[in-house]
């Protein structure tokens, strides 16, 4: 039987003697303060700064007058909470490892290797005004990983529950402390999510649900789809809805 | 295009993008003005801020000493507008918001209406330090050719 979220930490503890300490927790907001530090410093994060006009004046001109963002500054780059990482870590460890006990496939998540394994540690989100943005965006913000020589993956996520968003890995070596506190090389992942305004509205209102739905096993029996009355089905296909009415209103642009 | 041109459109936040295209189009127009043996002498852009504080870009306004030379909506449209100015502006009004005339600032705002003969009218906007721009443009070539 799988543990529990809050049977997590005696888990780590008995199979891995892994104790969830403040050492643990403290060396986690370091190494990624590290990371976040060094992500802003670096070429890339620079060149994507520099050059966010840029990128909307190319938009404006190629679609002869629709802007790219509605904010011309760079986003905040963000990190994930302790507490959003180690739910993040139970989820690939035990409540979607449909292996357990077993490791999942590429191997259990562990203060050893989470940094390299969780993608979204260091993370930001570009919001763009229209659906053909995301796109745009995403192709130049390649570009810009070619030219600084980073390995980049992208997800086009259009997920069940209504959530619709790119997400750009971008890979780099970064040094951190280790658990003994010396320092490491280790390849992180930093996540950039694009999303258009809509999403990023229904994103924000419904992060705390998601969070919450993330913590628990679901039954195979409850289709949220027919269940009318659960928070589900609303938030659901409200995602769903937006992400339609995003698409008619790029028809009505491109008619224009 | 020359440097002043570039440091004035620097200057109202455009890039090397719409630089570039505005550049196009100076030389498309100094093209037909060489042909009457006259030059570019300024530019102006006219935009204004929307409510989410964006500069909106709206159009190009080019000045000789004989002509002005517009493209409307110069972002979204190729259009190419000239009209012999040689006193031929019959009236024109200013409107502005939180500017003296001398110093702008980033809520300074400068409206110039202008209208022609045969019904022909149309503003001439600015925003923030573009505002002093457009005071310049309007006593070297708005004024000197009102009736």
């Amino acid at each position: 039987m799988k543990p529990s979220f809050e049977e997590y930490a005696m888990w780590l503890e008995n199979e891995h003697h892994i104790s969830l300490d403040q050492t643990i927790e403290n060396n986690y907001k370091s190494a990624s303060l590290l990371v976040r530090e060094q992500l802003m410093e670096s070429a890339f994060w620079t060149i994507i700064s520099r050059d966010i006009k840029i990128m909307d004046e190319e938009y404006l001109l190629k679609t002869k007058g629709y802007n790219l963002f509605k904010e011309m500054m760079p986003p905040k780059i963000f990190i994930k909470p302790f507490d959003s990482f180690l739910l993040k870590t139970y989820r690939k460890n035990i409540l979607n490892n449909d292996n357990f006990p077993n490791p999942p496939p590429d191997g259990w998540i562990l203060p050893n290797n989470w940094f390299s394994r969780v993608n979204d540690i260091i993370r930001t989100s570009f919001v763009v005004k229209y659906l053909d943005g995301v796109e745009f965006l995403e192709d130049k913000i390649k570009s810009y990983c070619a030219e600084c020589d980073l390995a980049s993956g992208s997800d086009w996520e259009a997920r069940e529950e209504g959530y619709y968003a790119v997400h750009i890995n971008i890979r780099n070596n970064y040094e951190i402390p280790g658990i003994k506190w010396d320092t490491e090389v280790v390849d992180v992942s930093f996540e950039i999510q694009i999303t258009t305004q809509l999403q990023d509205v229904i994103k924000n209102l419904m992060h705390k649900y998601y969070e919450k739905n993330r913590e628990t096993i679901k039954s195979e029996n409850i289709k949220w789809q027919w269940n009318y009355k659960s928070d589900e089905f609303a938030t659901n296909y409200l995602g769903h809805i937006l992400h339609y009415v995003e698409g008619m209103i790029m028809e009505i642009r491109e008619k224009k | 295009m020359n440097d002043e041109f570039k440091t004035y459109l620097e200057s109202i936040d455009l890039t090397k993008v719409m630089i570039e295209r505005i550049a196009n189009i100076c030389d498309f127009y100094q093209d037909v003005l060489t042909a009457k043996k006259d030059n570019i002498k300024d530019i102006f852009i006219s935009e204004f801020i929307d409510n989410e504080g964006n500069r909106i870009y709206e159009d190009l306004w080019l000045f000789s000493d004989n002509y002005f030379l517009v493209s409307a909506n110069f972002i979204g449209e190729d259009n190419f507008n000239i009209a012999y100015s040689f006193r031929t502006l019959k009236n024109l009004k200013i409107d502005k918001i939180n500017y003296d005339f001398v110093k702008a600032n980033d809520n300074s705002r400068l409206y110039i209406m202008y209208k022609k003969e045969y019904g022909f009218q149309g503003t001439l906007k600015a925003s923030k330090e573009n505002c002093n721009h457009l005071m310049e443009i309007f006593k070297k070539c708005l004024l000197p050719n009102l009736i």
